[in-house]
Parts: structure tokens; C-alpha cells; sequence
């Protein structure tokens, strides 16, 4: 339409083409390396397209599957339990503090503001979850820690706030208590505000690595990043030592090592990757909104 | 406040019964405030229940620790406690700082966050500005939507993703490399290659989502401006320099000074699981975090670690409140708070 600026958007298009193939790079090499076959990659190297297309790593994994489905199971509670219980908590407090006729906010808000700049740091926190709450090798350590995250509180009273206090007031003159004014009025209105928490809960729960791998050290109770982490050593015990971590005889020479690995990270992202490319619109919104207003 | 109110009520009233003397003013203010928040309290009940579980979860989590950080000045022996443990003062910082690490950890996590930093910033403030030029609107949600893909990794699986590049042997990267240079390109092994090769995977992580922070922020300019730009004469490249970027300006100047006042946090994932903890790596890899997180899983040397945290801390804060008083002396619009 107009010839002076179409440069400039040539440009804005080529330079952002580059850049999104830069990002989706390792995706595609992973998910190609993956399928390739052992022998290929010894004499190819890692392509972009597989050189000879084998499914045998899949294969692999899926014979054994016990510590994928124990990383799976594991994350999934956490997720559920964590994202569930943790939403509620941080609604109720959100709702609390945007309400503006709660004479008790501002000291609330006060005490939740402080949490942002002074913390006790690793080790304080460390002693308190292993030796006062002995939490050690226990979920529960990966969960609750989580709870009620200062950003995530003022992020979600922002949106209470904009639920029209008039709305309030007409309910509890109908004799609606505060608890019904927080289910039925607030939570339905700020749905989306609510989904975009609970989509930001999810992922880092499910991406949790850092507390698991202090707390956690019984292999049956490893989250998916940890089964994840552990892969190269899982993968170089079958290739040393030829027996499997459950202890299977295995022959080094016919595991396909390297693909294994992929095929691996293929299967935890894969989920995640589904759920998102969908709910990634909600995710985007909230997250802007919130980044703008907070 | 709330609880020197009460106390001095407390006092207050059992020295009227005791004493006979009369109540001063104070007391009779005192008591006054504990029974209208009495009463508050009363009436708000419900609302002050739903912030209970939050309060508690803080109260554990975030206050007690506080107390735990006198560990830092003490000689920590588990069968004491915490707080039964000995005084030492500030061995525990010398111990750190007189140590060969303080300095090349500390040079590590200023420089490459500083890097880091500035990187980022660049990086998403241009990608912003391009998609800003994009009008298909289908094209505009494709690049964005391929941008945050990489956000929603973890970086267990960032690090091993990254292996298809630089891999010793196979890594297209390397391969690239060893055909160009016909040496041998040892990433994992090599540490001054990552310098370099972290920003540039922070870049990859994190440019998707905050590109778009400053893209919903350039939506919201009002388009006359740049018609009437256009109008008088001004390119598009001008119309950049002179709208868009002054308009982004307070954002970006208060994203860096909330990333600026966490230098010394650098993020645990990118600085552990991107070089895979590579020993050989730690002479530029290594920083406070991934120092302390291995002080204390490794050697179990807890007073360190804690050390090490309180200064973290301590220097976080000043700079927040340092790199906030420059930004309100550029432009008094500036400051965070």
C-alpha cells in the first residue's frame, strides 16, 4: 500500500524471519536427532533432517518406562495439588487486599511488600524445610514453598479491584457474606485473570528443578526435570556399564545412546509444548497486563 | 503498630488497678486504638480469615528465615540449633572473602549479568520496534508466538537442547567450526567460549516474552503522531528515534533498574544447568548462585553459604536504591518508587 515504508517492513520481516528460525534451531535438531538411527548420527553427525529416519530410541524408552512414568506422575501431583491449592490461596488474600473497605489492607500489604526485597536467602530456608518441617524426599517440599508469591498477590489484585465495588456492596446489602461475595461475584468476573495465574503456576511447577534437587533424592520421587537431568548420566550407564538403572542386562552396542537422550527431552516437552501452543493466547494477555499495570 | 498499641493498653489498664493513678493521655489513646481495631477485626473477620493461610505460608517461609540469617555470623552446629550455635563474628565473611573464588565468582556475576543485561535489552527493545512495523496481523502472531516458545522450556532441557549445537562431535555448531577453522571447537571444556554463548541463550529464553512488554507498551502510542512525523517530512527511522523509543523509555529504564538491583542474583538455571556444571567451565561460569548452591549441597558448608547470602542481599538492596536515585536525578519520572 505504501511504497516508502516497504523497506523499513522488509526489513521488520526479514530480521524477525532470522530470528525465529534461530529460536525453533535446537526444537527441530532435537526432535530430528531424535528420530534418527545410532549409526547415522556416528558418520552424519546432527542434522536437520533425519539421514536415515528409526524410531528405536521411542522404542527404547517406552520398553522401560518406569522412570518416565514416575517423572510424570510426580510432576502431575505437584502440578494439580500445587496449582490448585496455591491459586486458592493467593485468591483469597488478592481478594482480602483489593477490597477497599478492608481497614486491615494496607498493614497486609505492607508485610507482603517486605517479602519482595529481604529475604533470609538458601540456607536459612534449607534448615527450616529439612530440619524444623523435615520435609526432606517429601512433595510437599516442592509445593508449598510456592504458595502465595508477593508478585503473583498484587498482580491478581489488580483485577479484583477492577470488579466493580457497587457489585459488592448490592450483594452484601442482600446479605451476601464476604465469602460469597469472593465465589460468586469476584472469582467468576476475573476468570481470565485467574486462568493466566493458573497457567503461570503450572509452568513453573512443572518446571521446577531447583528445590527438587534440594530436597529430593529418592529416584521414585524425582519430577520430570530431575528424570531429565539425570538422562546423561541414565544414558552413559547403559553405554558403561550395560545394565539399565533396573538393573537389565542391556547390549551397549545395539542402544541407539545418543537418540535415547532426545527422544527423552522430546517426551517431557512434548506435553507442555501441546498444552501451551494452545492456552498461549490467555498466557500472553495476562502476562502483558500484568507486566503493564503491576 | 497495631501490637505497641496493645501492649502499652495492657500496660495502661493494670496500672490503673494496681496503682490508682489516674491514666495519662497516652494510655487512654491506647486503649482506645485496641478496642476500635478490636472492633474492626470483629467486623472484617472474614476477610481477615482469607488472608490467613497467605499470611502464615509468608510468616514461615519468608519471616523465619529472616531470623535464620544470623547463622551467617555464627559457627552453625546442627546438634545446637541455629540459635544455640556460638558467635564467630565475621569469620564466615572473611572466610569468603579471603578466599581465591571471592573474586573471580564476583567478577563473574556482575560482568555477565552486566551483559546480560544490556543484551536483553537491546535485543528486545529492537525485536519490539520490528514487530511494531509488521501489519499482517497473521504474521505478527506467528513471529510472536515462535518467540515464546523457547520461555515455556525449562532450562534442564534448554541446557541439553543446546547440545544439538555445540556437542563435541556431532553439534552443528562445532561441525560449523571445525570445517572453518579445521580446529577443533571444545565448547564444553573451553571456558571462555561463554562469555559469549550465555547471553546469547538468555537472549533466546527470555526474548520472546519481554520484547512483548514493550510491545504492548508501544500500542499504546497514539498514531497521530506518527502521521502528523510523517507528514512533516520524517522517516521512519526518525520517527523511531524521536516517538517510539522516548515513549519506551521509562519502561526500560525501570525494568533496569529492577534487573540492575538483582545483579548479584543471577538466575540459578542459566548459570547451572545451561553449562551443565562442567568443572572445567566454572573459571567463567561460575557465580554466587551456583557458588552457594554448591557450598551447600556439595561440601555442606552451611555458615558460607549463608554468609555469602547475606552480603548477596545487603548489596542487592543498595543498588536498588542506588540505581533509583540516578534514574529520579536523570528525570525525576523515572524512579521506581
Amino acid at each position: 500500500m505504501n511504497t516508502r515504508t516497504l523497506p523499513i517492513r522488509l526489513l521488520a520481516h526479514g530480521c524477525l524471519l532470522l530470528f525465529c528460525c534461530i529460536c525453533l534451531l535446537p526444537m527441530v535438531l532435537t526432535l530430528s536427532v531424535s528420530l534418527t538411527e545410532g549409526a547415522a548420527i556416528q558418520r552424519y553427525g546432527y542434522a536437520l533432517i533425519p539421514p536415515s529416519f528409526s524410531l528405536d530410541a521411542y522404542a527404547f524408552i517406552l520398553d522401560d518406562m518406569k522412570t518416565l512414568i514416575d517423572g510424570y506422575r510426580n510432576s502431575l501431583l505437584i502440578v494439580v495439588f500445587g496449582t490448585t491449592l496455591n491459586l486458592l490461596v493467593t485468591s483469597m488474600v488478592s481478594y482480602s487486599l483489593a477490597r477497599r473497605d478492608f481497614r486491615f489492607g494496607k498493614a497486609i500489604s505492607v508485610y507482603i511488600f517486605v517479602t519482595m526485597i529481604f529475604s533470609g536467602g538458601l540456607v536459612p530456608t534449607y534448615i527450616l524445610i529439612v530440619q524444623y518441617l523435615g520435609w526432606k524426599n517429601m512433595l510437599i517440599a516442592l509445593i508449598v514453598p510456592a504458595f502465595a508469591a508477593p508478585f503473583q498477590i498484587f498482580l491478581l489484585r489488580v483485577f479484583f479491584q477492577e470488579v466493580p465495588q457497587a457489585l459488592t456492596e448490592s450483594a452484601k446489602i442482600d446479605g451476601a457474606s464476604d465469602w460469597r461475595t469472593y465465589w460468586s461475584i469476584a472469582l467468576p468476573l476475573s476468570r481470565p485473570a485467574l486462568a493466566t495465574l493458573a497457567l503461570m503456576m503450572t509452568l513453573s511447577y512443572w518446571n521446577e528443578t531447583f528445590n527438587a534437587m534440594l530436597f529430593i533424592d529418592k529416584s521414585s520421587l524425582f519430577p520430570i526435570q530431575l528424570v531429565l537431568k539425570n538422562i546423561q548420566s541414565y544414558v552413559e550407564m547403559i553405554r558403561n556399564v550395560g545394565f539399565d538403572p533396573s538393573g537389565n542386562l542391556v547390549d551397549p552396542s545395539d542402544v541407539p545412546t545418543e537418540s535415547i537422550m532426545y527422544a527423552m527431552m522430546v517426551l517431557t516437552s512434548l506435553p507442555v509444548m501441546f498444552i501451551f501452543s494452545f492456552l498461549q493466547k490467555y498466557f500472553v494477555k495476562g502476562m502483558t497486563l500484568g507486566a503493564v499495570k503491576g | 503498630m497495631k501490637a505497641s498499641g496493645r501492649t502499652e493498653a495492657i500496660v495502661g489498664s493494670s496500672g490503673l488497678a494496681t496503682r490508682v493513678n489516674p491514666p495519662t493521655g497516652v494510655q487512654i489513646v491506647a486503649a482506645e486504638r485496641v478496642r476500635k481495631w478490636g472492633k474492626y477485626a470483629k467486623e472484617d473477620r472474614h476477610l481477615l480469615l482469607m488472608t490467613l493461610p497467605a499470611v502464615v505460608k509468608i510468616l514461615i517461609f519468608s519471616y523465619l528465615p529472616l531470623i535464620g540469617i544470623v547463622i551467617a555470623f555464627k559457627d552453625y552446629v546442627p546438634r545446637l540449633g541455629i540459635l544455640g550455635s556460638p558467635w564467630n563474628g565475621l569469620e564466615n565473611f572473611e572466610f569468603f572473602f579471603k578466599s581465591s573464588d571471592a573474586w573471580r565468582i564476583l567478577r563473574n556475576t556482575i560482568g555477565l549479568n552486566a551483559l546480560i543485561i544490556a543484551a536483553e535489552l537491546v535485543v528486545a527493545v529492537s525485536m519490539a520496534l520490528l514487530l511494531y512495523e509488521i501489519s499482517n496481523r497473521k504474521a505478527l502472531k506467528a513471529y510472536q508466538s515462535i518467540m515464546f516458545f523457547p520461555y515455556f522450556f525449562s532450562w534442564v532441557l534448554t541446557g541439553l537442547m543446546l547440545t544439538t549445537l555445540l556437542n563435541p562431535n556431532n553439534g552443528i555448531v562445532s561441525r560449523l567450526i571445525e570445517d572453518m577453522t579445521g580446529r577443533e571447537a571444545a565448547f564444553y571444556s573451553e571456558p571462555w567460549y561463554w562469555i559469549v554463548i550465555l547471553p546469547l541463550v538468555s537472549i533466546w529464553k527470555g526474548t520472546g516474552f519481554s520484547s512483548l512488554i514493550y510491545y504492548s507498551a508501544l500500542m499504546g502510542i497514539d498514531k497521530d503522531l506518527f502521521e502528523a512525523a510523517e507528514i512533516d517530512g520524517a522517516t521512519k527511522l526518525q520517527a523511531m528515534r524521536f516517538i517510539s523509543l522516548p515513549f519506551l523509555m521509562p519502561i526500560m529504564v525501570m525494568l533496569t533498574i529492577l534487573a540492575v538491583g538483582h545483579i548479584l542474583r543471577a538466575d540459578f538455571g542459566l548459570f547451572y544447568f545451561v553449562p551443565r556444571n562442567v568443572s572445567a567451565l566454572y573459571p567463567v561460569t561460575d557465580v554466587l548462585d551456583t557458588y552457594v548452591f554448591r557450598a551447600l549441597t556439595v561440601n555442606g558448608n552451611f555458615t558460607m553459604s549463608a554468609a555469602v547470602s547475606v552480603f548477596q542481599s545487603f548489596v542487592g538492596l543498595v543498588l536498588i536504591l542506588g540505581t533509583n536515585r540516578l534514574a529520579k536525578m536523570y528525570d525525576k519520572e523515572y524512579g521506581l518508587f
